[in-house]
């Protein structure tokens, strides 16, 4: 491999902060995952509804984290600002080592402030219009977690919210990638965040049939490329990744985790909710992906699968893996622990493939006993995590309307 | 009593610096409109009380607005 695409500037992931059902930081996610212990559990938020289990987040104190400003907060900016100021103080980013005017912020989300709007829908319903709370639209509309980032931190460069669906917190990746290699931005906050396990959205997405409804066994209901799995389980959370130029991070003495090396994104242009049966679009955007990156099907030692635990969805993905990467390299789903965090998930994958450079380790996909016979042969990471040297990982997001994003990240 | 309850609201949520003067209005103590919406409709779900719009301007002092809590019969927790 030649590392990175023809002319490009070379990019690094230089801190990484999260907040996930795994672990309100990113060592205790990281911990958790590795372990492979599934998160899901009851969750009263969910009491009485056809499915009543999600995978929340764990150990995060919204109180001891913003004192009274939580009260202004929805969960999904408290998730992002959290993950935010973690990532910039793993990156040792001092105000002095960087230009808040050329430092942006991308963040992904699908859903935005989802159990604000529903539970003031709530109060409109049964009290009237006068119990409509004033901080409600702040609170909720979906670009606010990248707003108060850039508030709480004082970064006065462009702050921005894309939205495409589940494979938002890739796209932003993508975006920010473009950001720093264009020379418009010098550091960016680039990640993903969703708070959006309420009773709307849980029965929405069960309506659809996308949610498993192994009701009484949650810890096993997320089971991506398994044999029995049935669907996937909500998840929530948040992780930022601070993103600078290579020379930047060594002028300031600083240090790179990984490498940002390469994004590809694409649409299925075909349906709704369903992939492509013959998994085109993902293809379209895994091939510009390697391209940007300027790596091989054989150099890359590991993918981070977007599989979510849905029948379809798993074995598209899996038939797409086989015939680009052969049954060789190394495949975990690290949603069998952390269920599908929505528009955060690509971010915490993402950051998940950072440790996996980092550290030659690669989580087991929780769950998945017995591959499916629909699974095409592939090299599932199962049971223990494994041990071994990653140079290059790939990162997989979809989304419902037929988004593909797909970063390549490699050891630093 | 709503006097003393209302500046350490201020000074603890709204964040308004240094020591209160009842008898200053709001715009005075830089409380913006968003801010006072949200003490607005904090006061109404905490004590159950109506505060229309006309009560809390920015020309309000605090101590009118104490005024008018105690008058609506709020009453402060023991």
């Amino acid at each position: 491999m030649n590392g990175q695409g023809p002319g490009r500037v070379d990019v690094v992931v230089s801190g990484i902060g999260m907040v996930t059902p795994a672990g309100a930081d990113t060592a205790t996610s990281w911990d958790v995952t590795c372990a492979g212990r599934p998160t899901a559990a009851a969750d009263s938020r969910l009491d009485g509804l056809t499915v009543d289990f999600s995978c929340a987040v764990a150990g995060f104190d919204a109180e001891r984290e913003f004192g009274e400003d939580a009260r202004r907060m929805d969960p999904f900016t408290m998730y992002a600002v959290t993950a935010a100021r973690a990532a910039v103080a793993d990156a040792g980013l001092a105000a002095g080592d960087r230009d808040p005017n050329r430092t942006a912020v991308v963040l992904g989300t699908a859903v935005g402030g989802q159990s604000t709007w529903e539970a003031q829908g709530v109060r409109l319903q049964q009290r009237g219009s006068r119990a409509v709370h004033p901080m409600t639209v702040p609170k909720a509309i979906g670009n606010i977690a990248a707003g108060t980032i850039a508030i709480d931190l004082g970064l006065n460069g462009p702050s921005l919210t894309v939205s495409t669906a589940c494979a938002a917190g890739t796209t932003a990746l993508g975006m920010a990638l473009d950001l720093l290699r264009s020379g418009r931005c010098d550091v960016v906050l680039a990640g993903g965040t969703e708070a959006a396990v309420t009773p709307l959205v849980c029965t929405a997405f069960d309506r659809l049939k996308a949610l498993s409804r192994r009701v009484g066994e949650p810890s096993a209901a997320s089971r991506p490329f398994d044999v029995r799995r049935d669907g996937f389980v909500l998840g929530e959370g948040a992780a930022v990744l601070v993103l600078e130029r290579a020379d930047d991070v060594r002028a300031r003495g600083g240090r790179a985790r990984a490498r940002l090396l390469g994004y590809g994104a694409s649409s299925d242009a075909h349906h709704l909710t369903a992939p492509d049966p013959d998994g085109r679009g993902a293809r379209l955007a895994l091939r510009e992906a390697l391209a940007d990156a300027g790596v091989g099907v054989a150099d890359v030692a590991c993918v981070n699968a977007h599989a979510t635990g849905t029948p379809q969805g798993d074995a598209v993905e899996a038939r797409l893996i086989a015939d680009m990467f052969g049954p060789r390299t190394a495949v975990t789903s690290t949603k069998g622990v952390t269920g599908h965090m929505l528009g955060a998930t690509g971010a915490v994958e993402a950051a998940f493939s950072v440790l996996s450079v980092e550290q030659g380790l690669i989580p087991p996909t929780a769950n998945c006993a017995e591959p499916g016979g629909d699974i095409a042969e592939i090299d599932i990471v199962r049971g223990t995590a494994r041990r071994t040297p990653v140079p290059v990982a790939v990162s997989n997001s979809f989304g419902f309307g037929g988004h593909n994003a797909i970063v390549v990240l490699a050891a630093a | 009593m709503f006097v003393e309850y209302l500046i350490s609201l201020l000074g603890r949520v709204y964040k308004v610096p240094g020591t209160i003067d009842p008898t200053v209005s709001f715009q005075q103590l830089e409380v913006d409109s968003l801010s006072l919406a949200e003490l607005g409709a904090q006061l109404e779900e905490d004590f159950g009380v109506e505060i229309d719009d006309e009560q809390l301007t920015g020309e309000t002092t605090v101590a009118e607005l104490a005024g008018q809590l105690e008058a609506d019969g709020a009453v402060l927790p023991a």
